[in-house]
This record gives structure tokens, C-alpha cells and sequence, in this order.
């Protein structure tokens, strides 16, 4: 099956949603079978109808634009296998986002499931690649990255005080280093030459860094409790808000109208919105060196430009947030 | 990446309204050798103003994390 049609359309992510599916049934123990797929189903989630499912549909597009030809098990296996661990980690951020005294460790028994579930996944989707070893080697070091990530976040939280390099240094190990996992992955599975898969790498992460930094900028603040500001955690519009003089702190944990008024006065919005634009740069960069080495980017520009498009929103008000 | 030094940039082309001109922003990162940062004000200019700001969604909080 080739698939070329526009990234996160059912055309991409049915198939690799069957892969999914197929990876569960065999490789998931019966008795939490279904509250896996009931988890997946949940919004966000890869199995959910509106799952955007971007680590796998990102691996696919890897898979293109080094094979040019259909994708056959083992590609659609290697982007199940990706997909699986970023929906591990969802889960874990999940849980570590979760209200005080709220019980989730069922879910925890869940995503150490998914994480096998995908490595398992991965060993097959790379018994016939050119070079098995390294394939699998990356991918338990780059995702070794992305839970280095995921553990600064956590500590730069309950730490406070995080300055702008370290907030900086948590973005890019926890969703950049998903990114270079993704594409590294893909790329050695398929093949792909030495320098080309330090490209994919290099583009996997500037653009899921850039997907983290639009998050980041579109949940840092809102009056209640659920916002990155309530939470205090340590991204970097959070951060840069916190190193001016006037910042009001949430009390309690709720941010009240005000707060949120200082926020969208303070520069964070703008300050974030930069730093996107900065990574779309350098993911540009990126797919015009991989179309200069001779590889098919053309699923991959329109991946590039949906991540771009569904950031519009949020960046154009942050450019209206205080430029005058 | 000089993320403090984009802060300070950021931080010093405010006026006494608060305000903050990008072409301004973007002539001071040029002169302070933050090029990139430069060509990203520069990025950002070209795109349409919109007023409405997403806040948070728990329901679907995370299309990446």
C-alpha cells in the first residue's frame, strides 16, 4: 500500500491503526487486552477516530521518502512499534499530570504493556533491515532520551525555579528526542544511507520540538486549574513569564483572570512563538538537505505543513498578544 | 540555542506601553548576532493576526504530550 495522502488522514492512519491493533492481539497478555484498547480509544490517543497518531504517520513518511514504493509489514510494523511508545509516554505524562489522590497505577501497568508490546514490535519490523543491530540500538537509546525528558520534567517541576536553558534542555530530550527516535528508527529499517539517517534524525527532532513548543504555548495559561502556569511546570513560556518582575503567581494552584491578563502582557506568548518559528526554520533546513541527497520529501513537506497548520491558531495569537 | 539571550532581546525592545514592534525586535536580534531568532521575528510578521488564543483542553490535552 502506498500511502501519499495528506498525513493524519484515514488513508495513513487506518492501516497503521490495524497494525496497532494486530500488535495488541498478539503481543498483549488476554486478561488487559481490552483495557488496552480501551485505553488507546481514549481522545488523544492512537485508536481514538480523531488520533492524530503523528510518531507513526511521521515514520511512514520516513518510509516514502527512503523506499519509494508501497509500505510493506515490516514498515507498517516499525511505525506501530514507534507509535507504541510514544502512546506509552502519554500515558506516563498522564499520570504524572494527574490530581493528587487520584489512582492510576492501572494505567502504569498498561504503558510498561505498550512499551514491550512496541519493542517486540520493533524486533520484527527490523530482523530484515541492512543493519538490525543498529536499528534496535537506536531505538532503545534515542527513547532512552525522551525518558530523560520526561524525568526533568518531572524534577524541574517539584524543583522550581527552572531557568530558560533548562527548560529548554527538558523540551528537547522529551519531544525532540521522541522525534529523532521516530525517524531514526524508520530510516535505518528502511535503509536509508549514513548521512541520511543523521538527516531524518536531525528532522524528527526540530519537528516535534517544534509540535512540543505550540503545546506548550497553547496550554501555558487559562483561568482555572488545569494550565501549565496553575501547574508551575517548568516549559518555556512558563518560565519566561516567571523571570519577570510583575508576574503574579497562582495561588493555590488557580489562576484568576488577572494572572491570566499579566501572562498575555508579559512576552511569553510572543517569546515562545519565536522559538516555534525557529524549529519550523530548522525542519525546513532539514527536508531541503534530504531533497538535496536525493530522498522523497514530498510526504514529508505536507507532514511539516500539517504540524505548521494546526499551530496557526496559536501562533497568530501570540503574534496579536502585545505587538503593536 | 541562546534562549536567555532572546529573553533579554525580547525584554529590552519593550516600550513604556508595553508594547513591542516586531521590526524592532528584529533589527535588535540582528545586531546582537541572533540571526536565526532574527529570520523567525521575521517569520512571524508574515502571518495574519488572529485574536482568539486556545486555552488548555483536557480532553485532548495531548496530540504530542
Amino acid at each position: 500500500m502506498l500511502v501519499t495522502s495528506t498525513p493524519g488522514s484515514d488513508a495513513v492512519s487506518q492501516p497503521l491503526r490495524e497494525q496497532i491493533q494486530e500488535v495488541i492481539a498478539t503481543r498483549i497478555a488476554k486478561p488487559i487486552r481490552e483495557d488496552l484498547v480501551k485505553l488507546l480509544a481514549r481522545p488523544g490517543y492512537a485508536l481514538h477516530p480523531d488520533g492524530l497518531c503523528r510518531a507513526g504517520v511521521l515514520a511512514l513518511k520516513v518510509h516514502e521518502a527512503v523506499i519509494r514504493d508501497a509500505v510493506g509489514r515490516a514498515g507498517l510494523l516499525a511505525a506501530a512499534a514507534v507509535e507504541l511508545q510514544m502512546e506509552a509516554a502519554y500515558v506516563f505524562d498522564e499520570v504524572a499530570d494527574a490530581a493528587p489522590g487520584s489512582n492510576r497505577s492501572e494505567d502504569l501497568g498498561l504503558a510498561i504493556a505498550l512499551l514491550t508490546a512496541g519493542a517486540a514490535a520493533a524486533v520484527e519490523a527490523a530482523a530484515d533491515s541492512p543493519d538490525r543491530s543498529a536499528a534496535m540500538d537506536h531505538f532503545c537509546k534515542a527513547y532512552s532520551e525522551a525518558c530523560a525528558g520526561q524525568f526533568l520534567d518531572a524534577a524541574l517541576q517539584r524543583r522550581g525555579g527552572a531557568t530558560l536553558e533548562e527548560a529548554l534542555q527538558m523540551t528537547c530530550l522529551k519531544a525532540g528526542g521522541l522525534g529523532k527516535f521516530v525517524t531514526g528508527f524508520m530510516a535505518r529499517v528502511a535503509g536509508a544511507d549514513g548521512d541520511g539517517v543523521a538527516l531524518f534524525e536531525r528532522l524528527g527532532d526540530h519537528a516535534f520540538t517544534l509540535a512540543q513548543l505550540v503545546d506548550d504555548l497553547r496550554d501555558a495559561c487559562a483561568p482555572g486549574q488545569d494550565s501549565d502556569l496553575a501547574q508551575r511546570k517548568a516549559t518555556l513560556p512558563v518560565v519566561f513569564y516567571g523571570r519577570g518582575i510583575d508576574s503574579l503567581a497562582p495561588l493555590d494552584g488557580i489562576l484568576s483572570d488577572r494572572i491570566c491578563n499579566t501572562y498575555e502582557s508579559s512576552g511569553a506568548p510572543l517569546y515562545a512563538a519565536i522559538l516555534a518559528h525557529a524549529y519550523m526554520s530548522r525542519a525546513e533546513e532539514d527536508l531541503a538537505l534530504l531533497a538535496r541527497h536525493g530522498y522523497a520529501v514530498g510526504g514529508l513537506v505536507r507532514f511539516l505543513e500539517s504540524v505548521d497548520s494546526g499551530a496557526e491558531e496559536t501562533l497568530s495569537a501570540a503574534r496579536s498578544s502585545l505587538v503593536s | 540555542m541562546q534562549v536567555t539571550a532572546l529573553a533579554e532581546a525580547l525584554m529590552g525592545a519593550r516600550r513604556s506601553d508595553g508594547a513591542i514592534s516586531l521590526q524592532d525586535l528584529q533589527i535588535r536580534l540582528s545586531r546582537a548576532g541572533l540571526e536565526e531568532f532574527a529570520r523567525a521575528v521575521a517569520s512571524l510578521r508574515l502571518r495574519p493576526s488572529l485574536k482568539n488564543q486556545d486555552g488548555p483542553d483536557a480532553g485532548d490535552k495531548h496530540p504530542w504530550f
